[in-house]
């Protein structure tokens, strides 16, 4: 035999311990010629299941086991021991007995004992769980929190109980007695884990102070405690200083001590990392583990499982039979390494591991039908649901809408199609449970939406998992599910985010805790947190680390060393990098390669965002778990082990935008109160506002014709021509109440289509951010199927492989639709010509080689792997051509395939987002006051809530001020005074009679106990009334008077605002000169209480406050420039007025434009534009180059600018850092309705240093600037044409931003150009380069053209 | 530790166990069974580099105790060499207070 078997590995995913991957050091096993391997991560079993997985690819068996402290009887010492060296009772290794093996290895098999299939995974899961769940309350004494499962109550064995909470100072570790429990199996069997002893035990550190007696004293015990057989000693030397841990001698001492008492003892080499090359890594993670420096790694060596040297690697066969010998010459009996050798591979044998019967590996479990209520057969219990469903959605009063393509008759034949396949794959059970789990949600009262390929099958749609009728959208259910493909579905449930750990919870209660769980994942190092780390490590200063980690910009540390010489953000690193070199310093270079090791490595686990696992009853065999920062149990598998473990997880999302959407309908309703107002107020009758933008050129392209008789296009609702309210007749989704039912509400309504299409979306759900504004803009949406479209559009595949241009020129049609041949036009004919989604993919592959749906499924997620994409080729071809298909056809539909294959959408899932995309939109439409007030309370985009403030202003939404009579914890809509009918922005009308009004929750600081308080006594009569009522902190209510929020009670004539402000510093320094004084609790209350009386001032019901009115006036009032200041201080927003406010001066004289007035003027205008930085984003790019867009908030709307790599490096590092900026750039116009800036130059406005442009600065560089224009633009880049027609070639951007093409007549001034798509002053939204290129001749009468000053 | 440090040529056996030493112009023999271990160097102030791949000896390095004489009838010393990995170099260090304990050990 080559090889030997490791039995002490730590994976990577010992997080700040383990250096390298299960497929890594699996590969590298089996190279050397080993049978099995082990994965024993510290804690837990976090990397088991990949471990398991890499074996089995390699050809290995696997061991599991885990390492674990082990704890004293005693707390209060395991504790004290934590600072210093491990716990009192060390640290041990735990296998666990597999059955792989069972006829090897006699003599061990009769000293040991058989062990059942799966006993040995069983008892390791619960030990973790047991070892992790002392971090769990009741351990602390709280019993009464204990909750135990009938299971648990049966066997004794704890379970994490729901609504328990961790306690991080807790640590991590077993006791004896339960690791004896958890040995100990079934009667005459053996034990079911093996505990191996090594230098780390208490054993091997009695050891290791020569204390022989306490160690025998030590080995005696465990020998006792565990069952027969159950205790192994584990022998490591990684050849350290003589006397040392881990060195030769300490083993050799191990083995005497093993012989002497008749423990059989093992080798192993506590294995960090495969080659020797992962030492200084694993140096790395032991600093940041501890939190020091790596100077004082020599004092830790040791403790807590930092390394002795560097070797502790993955080493080779022959390597460790060399250290066999070296021990057995040093023990003087050579004999020894044969027989340590011999027991380490029998061992391995005992412990190694068969999956499928000992850990369920790859055979999927549902919970027991019994659990869902249900007796039976879980096939016919899932077709008597769907045949409830297909009477409820497909009865004879259903439009044709609903049918799709596949007309009345297709609902039937596409239902038995997909029982037949689940019913073959034996997934009812699935269904079922997934069924219940959202029938439960629905009970909640919770908005749901289901998402994801789910949406693809009408089972989903008729059970109530899904909401979309993949009929009517023509979706494939083979893209979910096939015959072919027998991993368990995955089905992703949004539900309102305020909502989600309620639903968790009812989900626990529903199900059992025995059979569900949390899901975790792997959070790993990414460049800042790595930098971070390092800097640490390196025992450079915090700030400077900080400074480094937040210029740290898109791009992975990987590959931090070439981005330095890159990256303009970078240019400060760089060049200390030159200075710490030229002084000989190594620490940049070190920094750099330090924080490129630590990428990607696991860091810690964490509850993962949406993932609940449910199981049956047996689940906690199957999987640890241990505490999440909910309290409830989350298993210690992330996402990729799921299948795998053959478990069940349901994507449970908390969405904010279906918070949003639920505050929102609940403020409409309240605030109206009836069907009949909410009707008006909504403005609902109306269908278009084409009256409106009649005669406004700038909004050509916004207003269409409805052709008659559009119909919904979800068919889900009669086609409805909005009807007129009489008599109190409503729309159907309206009830007479008040509430909405936005499920029935056409997705037809013309007027919400409009808005979308003047791209005033802030806020709207999906289409908020520029680079999707710019690509709706362009697209235009008339209908649902086209925000399918966009949505599916706007990913980094299409964006980068240039789908978009030719979709919107065919839709436009500036270009002929053209596809490749007339099988496959009916497939493509809704994207025009072009391959948008997944299922057009798995049409055309089934049109043209007839290879059935579920096959072309197979064959698409083939596409874009170089490894097996030349099979699918293969196939492809010979299939086309056998069918007789030309062979220039054949070619051209290839290219196609191979090059969007890979990158298309699934339409089931653009489906799934259009329709909260649509509900958003239609919300902000008819009810902008109620929406604004859901955005502001559940803060759903991408936008900081200050910028949601400044757009209700500019929709022409009263704010109204906070108040602590009127303002509660959340944002209200209420009534004010004001004309009908406010029409700031085109698409959005203001009612003018609505406004919102701040909540205390926007005030730093005001924690929810005073908000809440505040809310309940209100209404107050005086200052005095809010103190000894609501009693804020003293802090808070002088920041509650700087807000304004006390302003009602100040009296006409006496002090303002700032006078009270002044006061009540006053009485917070205990100044005799305030008013009255506050009330604070303490022994002196009563005297405090007195002296507030001083002035007779009792808080009396006399409705003057005797407190303000009595306050001098000396102090002037704030300038509104003040004011906002004070508001971002305390709110973090600009309350009362904009904060370029203050700039507007500047910005006048120099000429910036306004970013409304950007649309008046032609592309390829040359302007200043500035604002407040609100956005920044890098979205990965075709060509590679990196594109920096930001947005800036100007107060009259977002300008949108896009830094190419030149603009980049003339900015430098103010591109991320600075938040007030001035840009100089020129504007492309992106879509009817749509301009952007490409940037050229930027100023830092808040930097006091900054060399800002002078008045005439545009006139003065008009020259320079055209000049450059002129010049040949060297930095251009042609991709040829592929695919011929079908893929278009990108032209790049001049680097100077000269994207103007269709330029209007020389001299002529200030006039909106007629946008036509793809005229090459267009760019592709969000992931854009600049298209076209241009005649330099054109360029050459560029003009700059400016609007006026501001204001 | 390793606070002075000469060069030294070392001779391998070999099984690439240490035969001879060239220190001070002269020729050492070892006339005992060496004792190899490997010690942790502070690799952070002494390398210009940790990049991954850098190889092994970056965070440890060979450290030698040897019994030399230069002739049969001359009585043995012992000496330590550390041997760096990432260059080949030997070189002669002073171990002063680990003498005990590896007798003691051994």
């Amino acid at each position: 035999m080559n090889g030997f078997s490791h039995l002490h590995v730590s994976t990577a995913f010992s997080a700040h311990h383990g250096v390298d991957r299960p497929e890594t050091l699996a590969s590298a096993a089996a190279a050397d010629g080993a049978w099995a391997l082990a994965c024993t991560d510290r804690d837990g079993l976090f990397g088991a299941v990949k471990h398991v997985g890499a074996c089995l690819s390699e050809g290995l068996a696997p061991i599991l086991g885990v390492s674990l402290d082990v704890q004293s009887g005693k707390r209060k010492e395991a504790r004290a021991g934590n600072s210093g060296s491990p716990g009192p009772s060390g640290r041990v290794v735990i296998l666990a007995r597999g059955t792989a093996l069972e006829q090897e290895e006699k003599r061990w098999r009769s000293r040991l004992g058989a062990i059942t299939p799966g006993a040995g995974y069983s008892a390791l899961c619960h030990l973790v769980t047991a070892a992790h769940h002392r971090g769990m309350p009741q351990d602390a004494g709280l019993g009464a929190l204990r909750d135990l499962s009938p299971e648990a109550r049966h066997t004794g064995r704890r379970v994490p109980a729901v609504g328990q909470s961790p306690d991080p100072a807790e640590q991590v570790g077993i006791r004896v007695k339960e690791l004896a429990r958890e040995t100990q199996s079934a009667a005459g069997n053996g034990p079911s884990l093996l505990t191996l002893l090594g230098p780390d035990s208490d054993v091997g550190r009695a050891v290791l102070h020569r204390d022989y007696r306490g160690a025998r004293v030590l080995l005696r015990a465990w020998k006792q405690a565990l069952p027969e057989g159950a205790c192994v000693i584990e022998l490591i030397t990684h050849i350290s200083r003589p006397g040392a841990p881990y060195s030769t001698a300490h083993a050799v001492r191990m083995l005497r001590l093993a012989r002497e008492l008749g423990v059989p003892a093992v080798l192993s080499n506590a294995v960090r990392y495969v080659n020797p090359d992962g030492a200084a890594t694993a140096d790395v993670l032991d600093a940041v583990r501890v939190l020091s420096p790596l100077t004082e790694s020599g004092e830790r060596v040791g403790v807590d499982g930092a390394q002795v040297n560097g070797q502790g690697w993955l080493k080779s066969g022959a390597q460790m039979r060399s250290l066999a010998a070296e021990i057995a010459r040093e023990i003087g009996d050579a004999s020894e390494a044969a027989q340590i050798l011999g027991d380490t591979e029998a061992v391995a044998a005992a412990c190694a591991l068969d999956p499928i019967p000992d850990m369920g590996w790859g055979k999927p479990v549902v919970p027991e039908a019994s659990v869902l209520g249900l007796n039976g057969d879980p096939q016919q219990l899932l077709r008597a649901r769907c045949e409830d469903g297909l009477r409820r959605w497909f009865g004879p009063e259903a439009g044709s809408e609903a049918f799709g393509k596949a007309g009345r008759g297709g609902a039937r034949d596409r239902l038995e199609h997909e029982l037949g396949v689940i019913g073959d794959l034996g997934f009812a059970g699935y269904f079922l449970t997934v069924s219940t789990a959202t029938d439960l949600i629905r009970g909640l009262g919770v908005r749901s939406a289901a998402r994801g390929s789910g949406a693809s099958s009408l089972v989903a749609f008729l059970t109530g998992i899904s909401h979309v009728n993949p009929l009517a959208h023509d979706l494939i259910f083979e893209r979910f599910l096939s015959r072919d493909r027998t991993s368990l579905p995955d089905i992703d449930v949004d539900v309102e985010s305020a909502q989600r750990h309620r639903v968790y919870r009812e989900l626990f209660r529903r199900f059992g805790q025995e059979r569900t769980t949390l899901m975790s994942m792997q959070n790993a190092y990414r460049a800042r947190g790595a930098v971070r780390d390092a800097g640490m490590a390196l025992g450079i200063q915090g700030e400077e680390v900080d400074q480094i980690a937040k210029s740290l910009w898109r791009f992975s540390a990987s590959s931090f060393r070439d981005a330095i010489g890159t990256m303009p953000e970078l240019r400060p690193l760089a060049s200390r990098l030159e200075a710490d070199r030229a002084k000989g310093g190594n620490q940049v270079d070190l920094l750099v390669d330090l924080t490129e090791r630590l990428d990607r490595l696991p860091r810690h686990i964490s509850m993962h965002p949406c993932g609940v696992i449910l199981s049956d009853a047996r689940l906690l065999h199957r999987t640890p778990v241990q505490a999440s920062g909910l309290g409830l149990p989350m298993s210690q598998f992330d996402k990729h082990d799921m299948d795998p473990m053959g478990l069940l997880k349901l994507d449970v999302l908390g969405v904010r935008m279906q918070s949003t959407i639920a505050y929102t309908l609940e403020e409409i309703t309240r605030i109206h109160g009836t069907g009949q107002s909410v009707y008006e107020q909504g403005q609902h009758n109306r269908v278009s506002m084409r009256g409106w933008y009649e005669g406004r050129s700038e909004f050509s392209g916004v207003v269409r014709h409805v052709p008659d008789g559009a119909g919904a296009p979800d068919g889900m609702i009669a086609a409805s021509v909005p009807e007129p309210v009489s008599d109190g007749a409503l729309p159907g989704w309206l009830g007479q109440d008040g509430v909405i039912d936005l499920a029935r509400v056409p997705l037809d309504d013309e007027a919400t289509y409009e808005m979308i299409r003047t791209t005033n979306t802030l806020g709207v759900f999906q289409i908020e951010s520029p680079g999707q504004r710019e690509l709706i803009g362009k697209l235009a949406p008339v209908e649902f199927n086209d925000l399918i479209i966009d949505i599916s559009l706007f990913r980094p595949g299409p964006m980068q492989s240039d789908m978009v241009r030719p979709f919107l020129e065919q839709r436009h049609g500036f270009a002929e639709e053209a596809y490749p041949h007339p099988d496959l036009a009916p497939i493509l004919a809704e994207t025009h010509g072009v391959v948008v989604f997944h299922e057009q993919v798995l049409r055309m592959l089934d049109v043209m080689t007839g290879c059935g749906l579920a096959q072309a499924d197979v064959l698409r997620r083939r596409l874009g792997d170089p490894v097996k994409e030349p099979a699918v080729e293969r196939f492809f071809r010979a299939k086309t051509t056998e069918r007789g298909y030309p062979l220039a056809i054949i070619d051209k539909v290839w290219s196609t395939l191979a090059a969007f294959g890979s990158f298309g959408f699934c339409k089931a899932h653009g489906a799934a987002f259009a329709v909260p995309t649509y509900h958003s939109a239609w919300l902000k439409t008819h009810h902008p006051e109620a929406f604004l007030a859901g955005l502001f309370e559940h803060d759903p985009g991408m936008y900081p809530r200050r910028l949601l403030i400044a757009e209700a202003r500019r929709l022409g939404v009263p704010l109204l001020p906070l108040d602590v009579n009127r303002s509660g914890l959340r944002f209200k809509v209420e009534q004010v005074p004001g004309a009908q009918g406010v029409e700031a922005v085109p698409g959005v009308r203001a009612s003018g009679r609505l406004g919102v009004r701040l909540a205390l929750s926007l005030m730093t600081g005001l924690s929810e106990a005073e908000a809440m308080r505040l809310e309940a006594h209100a209404p107050y009569d005086s200052v005095a009334d809010v103190r000894e009522r609501a009693r804020p902190t003293r802090t808070n209510l002088r920041r509650l008077a700087q807000l304004g929020a006390l302003d009602s009670f100040l009296v006409p004539g006496a002090g303002g605002r700032t006078d009270l402000v002044h006061h009540l510093d006053a009485q917070r320094d205990g100044g005799a000169n305030g008013v009255g004084a506050s009330r604070t609790e303490g022994p002196s209350k009563a005297k405090k209480t007195a002296r507030q009386q001083v002035d007779g001032q009792m808080p009396l019901p006399l409705g003057v406050d005797l407190e303000t009115s009595a306050l001098v006036p000396m102090f002037g009032q704030e300038s509104p420039l003040e004011q906002i200041r004070t508001e971002l201080d305390l709110t973090a927003a600009d309350l009362s007025g904009h904060l370029m406010q203050a700039h507007h001066p500047f910005l006048d004289k120099v000429g910036a434009t306004p970013s409304d007035s950007l649309l008046s003027l032609r592309s390829g205008s040359r302007v200043l534009v500035a604002g407040v930085r609100v956005a920044t984003q890098t979205p990965p790019m075709r060509s590679g180059e990196r594109v920096v867009f930001l947005s800036l908030d100007d107060g009259h709307g977002c300008v949108d600018i896009a830094f190419f790599t030149h603009a980049q490096h003339d900015t430098g590092p103010l591109l991320f850092s600075s938040n007030l900026m001035l840009v100089e750039g020129v504007t492309r116009r992106t879509g009817p309705r749509a301009v952007s800036v490409q940037a050229l130059k930027a100023w830092d406005l808040q930097d006091p240093m900054a060399v800002l442009p002078e008045a005439d600065y545009l006139e003065r560089t008009e020259g320079e600037w055209r000049a450059s224009l002129r010049r040949p633009q060297d930095h251009s880049v042609t991709v040829p044409h592929e695919g011929g027609g079908w893929y278009r070639g990108i032209v790049r951007a001049g680097t100077k931003g000269a994207t103007a093409a269709s330029l209007a007549p020389v001299g002529a001034r200030a006039q909106p150009v007629p946008w036509r798509p793809g005229d090459g002053s267009d760019v592709t939204g969000g992931g854009s380069e600049g298209l076209g290129s241009l005649g330099q001749a054109a360029l050459g009468q560029a003009r700059s053209k400016r609007a006026g000053g501001m204001g | 530790m390793g606070l002075f440090t000469q060069s030294v040529q070392v001779v391998l056996s070999a099984a690439n166990l240490p035969l001879r030493l060239g220190w001070q112009g002269r020729e050492w023999h070892v006339c005992a069974q060496p004792v190899r271990w490997y010690e942790r160097r502070a690799w952070w102030a002494e390398s210009a580099r940790a990049e991954k791949g850098h190889g092994p000896g970056l965070v440890d390095h060979e450290i030698w105790q040897l019994q030399i004489r230069l002739g049969e009838r001359d009585a043995p010393r012992t000496v330590y060499v550390s041997h760096q990995l990432e260059t080949g170099r030997w070189r002669l260090i002073n171990v002063p207070e680990q003498a005990n304990e590896i007798r003691a050990t051994a």
